[in-house]
């Protein structure tokens, strides 16, 4: 009991702390110092024309490439924690519907197709690698969903996974190389709204989508550790 | 010609590496466990060309995007930077040769790709210059230890990982929250034009969102109400990872928190109470120390000692007290990364991590025991060891702070090291004990890392002055800030 109190009279201090903080803050005072030099300038210095996208992915790219190796981190922790060596989990599932079965050959190829699109298309469109990437993994868990055997080939997820996370390093060092900043703007602009513009962000984006799309993928084959998961991926 | 001293190249070699070892690791598993290595050795290589730079006095940059900061990230190096990437390489070289031998347990490949990525995410933190670049470098670095920290998969692992997980995330969140409510007020990330800004920001709009990100960093920092992952979650993990964890995790927090109270804030009001924090951390850490039964459990809390230690002389302000809590910081690492690795070379001698087990041990397996007694009277703090000087600069700052507190700090500091005199006293005196017990030979190649550990504290020991020098440096070009911000902001007006 008096701990509850205790607790409650803590939280309330942090919530009085936190409303007083919001009462002195002014809005509608101009302070996007930052903010408007990316809307002034993402045009004629990035080609793209979702502004957005070239913040995440230009101007603060590093950032962008931390965010990728979070969840890189994250698949490889859950492989590590879900690793099951000789004794795999054997768990009965109950077998899915015919409706399920149907509907999940009738919509795969429209989703992996819709996520392409969606990291394809990143920096004209709302949208880009990171939403593209985890519609294709739900694709995949929709496989595993209506059809017990599904098991995808972990090393040919795993050349994806790496390959798309180099993409994007070697994209950044190529800016190191030739303009000496890493992540410099190699590529042209090209024209507005065109499909080829916006630089190196076409080729990173289309990089962590198949990285993102590969790795939540990982991650349910890691879960759904009855299939054979380490037959795959853990042996030399 | 490539510029070598860029501190870019420090996150993108180990990250470059990483994806290629995921490719490549169904087809030539055997290799991956060099891959911390290869990629500690080659940062070094960088490190090396950007000291050169520093050492002149001069701060090295890297911009990314091709544009100038505030606009764009900047990765800045300045000496306190300097000394801290190559602390965290040095040991990350030394702990991932321990590591190839130490670990047998499967899957080794994800486990040294991991370690790659914790030795990334703290040369990351160490040398960043930009505010959410902190917080991103802080999850790669959270989720790595998580991931390692439950490695083993037994059940007191499991546990420890799970209490990390759900502090660290919590740490995580609250430092994005004082992330975003700087934003608000300032418009920007970046730590130099953040610092330019805050001039103009109440007391109160600084003050909350200080105590947000010092909270946030200090759950990893071990600072004390927040610290109770850490005693489980230390001994849980493999002996490597805990000194990593120890030497480095919790440096590159402290560090963290150094960079954004003194180059960010200028100094917050919270400080007089960042004191008091430090003073109980360090009381509490080191009489848990003195009951534990568990030789990793012990060093473990010892620490969170440690921590408190260096906080305490921190938050005193002074350019001195910066300098001497640096070099604790040196000392600590460098001593506690060596206890613990040397600690992995018992437990695994004879299955069990109770000290009293240990009966003996020293008189079978001499080497390893004498390394851990050096690095223990250099924790404490005996000359001529090199935490001896540390101590000394520490506790003559300790009566700069103002009334009462300064001096009570200084006798909890004595005391303090009494009790952990007495509890590695109780250690030797176990080892050296005699006992009819039988215990494996130790195996030669996990005895090189601490070997080479314990003769940089020698050399330290053998150069205190001039050590004590460097620290002085970086803490003067730490408190002028002004040419920190204006070298990374350039020409902005």
């Amino acid at each position: 009991m008096i701990r509850k109190i205790v607790y409650g009279v803590f939280i309330l201090i942090i919530i009085a702390a936190i409303a007083i903080f919001m009462s002195n803050y002014k809005f509608g005072v101009d302070k996007m110092d930052v903010g408007k030099y990316y809307l002034d300038n993402t045009v004629p210095q990035t080609g793209a024309a979702n502004v957005v996208t070239s913040v995440t992915l230009f101007y603060r790219g590093f950032d962008t490439l931390g965010e990728v190796t979070v969840l890189f981190t994250a698949a490889l922790g859950v492989a590590v924690l879900y690793f099951m060596g000789e004794n795999k989990r054997k768990q009965k599932l109950q077998e899915s519907n015919f409706v399920t079965k149907i509907g999940t050959r009738v919509v795969f190829p429209f989703i992996l197709l819709t996520g392409a699109y969606i990291f394809m298309h990143g920096h004209l469109t709302p949208g880009g690698g990171f939403q593209g990437g985890a519609l294709i993994a739900t694709g995949f868990l929709l496989l595993y969903l209506a059809y017990e055997e599904t098991s995808i080939d972990r090393k040919k997820f795993y050349l994806v996974e790496g390959l798309g996370g180099l993409t994007y390093v070697i994209i950044g060092l190529l800016g190191f190389f030739m303009k000496g900043s890493f992540l410099a703007n190699v590529l042209p602009n090209g024209t507005l709204f065109d499909l080829l513009s916006g630089g190196i962000m076409l080729p990173i984006y289309i990089g962590v989508g198949l990285k993102v799309g590969s790795e939540l993928s990982n991650i349910i084959d890691d879960l759904m550790c009855e299939v054979k998961c380490e037959e795959a991926g853990g042996e030399e | 010609m490539v510029n070598l001293a860029n501190p870019t190249l420090l996150v993108v070699i180990p990250l470059f590496f990483a994806f290629l070892s995921i490719i490549i690791s169904p087809f030539l598993k055997k290799l991956i466990k060099f891959v911390p290595l290869i990629v500690s050795a080659l940062n070094l290589v960088v490190i090396y060309f950007i000291g050169v730079k520093v050492l002149y006095g001069s701060i090295v940059l890297g911009t990314t995007a091709g544009l100038n900061p505030p606009y764009v990230i900047i990765l800045a190096v300045d000496k306190l930077n300097f000394i801290i990437v190559l602390m965290v390489n040095v040991l990350g070289f030394l702990i991932s040769f321990y590591n190839i031998f130490y670990m047998k347990e499967e899957p080794t490949d994800k486990f040294h790709i991991l370690f790659t990525l914790l030795i990334m995410a703290s040369s990351w933190i160490s040398i960043t210059g930009d505010l959410f670049n902190v917080f991103v470098a802080f999850e790669v670095l959270s989720l790595s230890s998580f991931g390692l920290v439950g490695y083993m998969r037994s059940k007191d692992s499991i546990e420890a990982g799970f209490k990390y997980v759900v502090q660290g995330i919590l740490a995580g969140s609250l430092l994005l929250i004082g992330v975003v409510l700087i934003y608000a007020q300032t418009g920007t990330l970046n730590m130099a034009h953040i610092a330019t800004k805050l001039d103009y920001v109440g007391s109160l709009e600084k003050l909350v969102p200080y105590v947000l990100i010092f909270f946030g960093l200090a759950v990893e920092g071990a600072l004390f109400p927040l610290n109770s992952w850490l005693p489980d979650a230390h001994p849980a993990a493999p002996s490597g990872i805990s000194a990593m964890l120890s030497g480095i995790v919790t440096t590159t927090a402290i560090y963290a928190i150094i960079r954004v109270t003194v180059t960010v804030f200028n100094y917050s009001a919270f400080i007089p109470y960042l004191f008091i924090i430090a003073l109980l951390t360090l009381f509490f850490g080191e009489i848990a120390a003195f009951f534990q039964k568990d030789l990793k459990r012990m060093l473990a809390y010892s620490t969170i000692g440690q921590t408190g230690l260096f906080v305490l002389a921190f938050s005193v302000g002074t350019q001195a007290s910066i300098s001497a809590s640096v070099a604790q910081m040196v000392n600590h690492s460098f001593s506690k990364a060596v206890l613990f690795l040397v600690a992995g070379i018992m437990i695994e001698a004879q299955g069990s991590r109770n000290i009293d087990d240990l009966k003996g041990f020293g008189r079978v397996n001499i080497l390893t025991s004498i390394l851990f007694v050096f690095a223990a009277l250099s924790l404490i703090g005996v000359p001529p060891f090199f935490g001896f000087f540390t101590k000394l600069a520490i506790l003559q700052t300790l009566l700069d702070f103002p009334g009462f507190l300064g001096y009570l700090s200084f006798a909890l500091v004595l005391f303090a090291a009494i009790i952990e005199g007495v509890y590695f006293y109780r250690v030797f005196k176990i080892l050296f004990e005699k006992s009819d017990k039988n215990f494996q030979a130790e195996n030669p190649w996990l005895v090189i890392s601490p070997f080479i550990l314990v003769l940089i504290l020698v050399i330290l020991s053998s150069r205190p002055m001039s050590v004590l020098n460097f620290t002085n440096d970086i803490a003067n070009q730490l408190i002028q800030r002004t040419i920190y911000l204006t070298s990374v902001l350039g020409g902005l007006k």
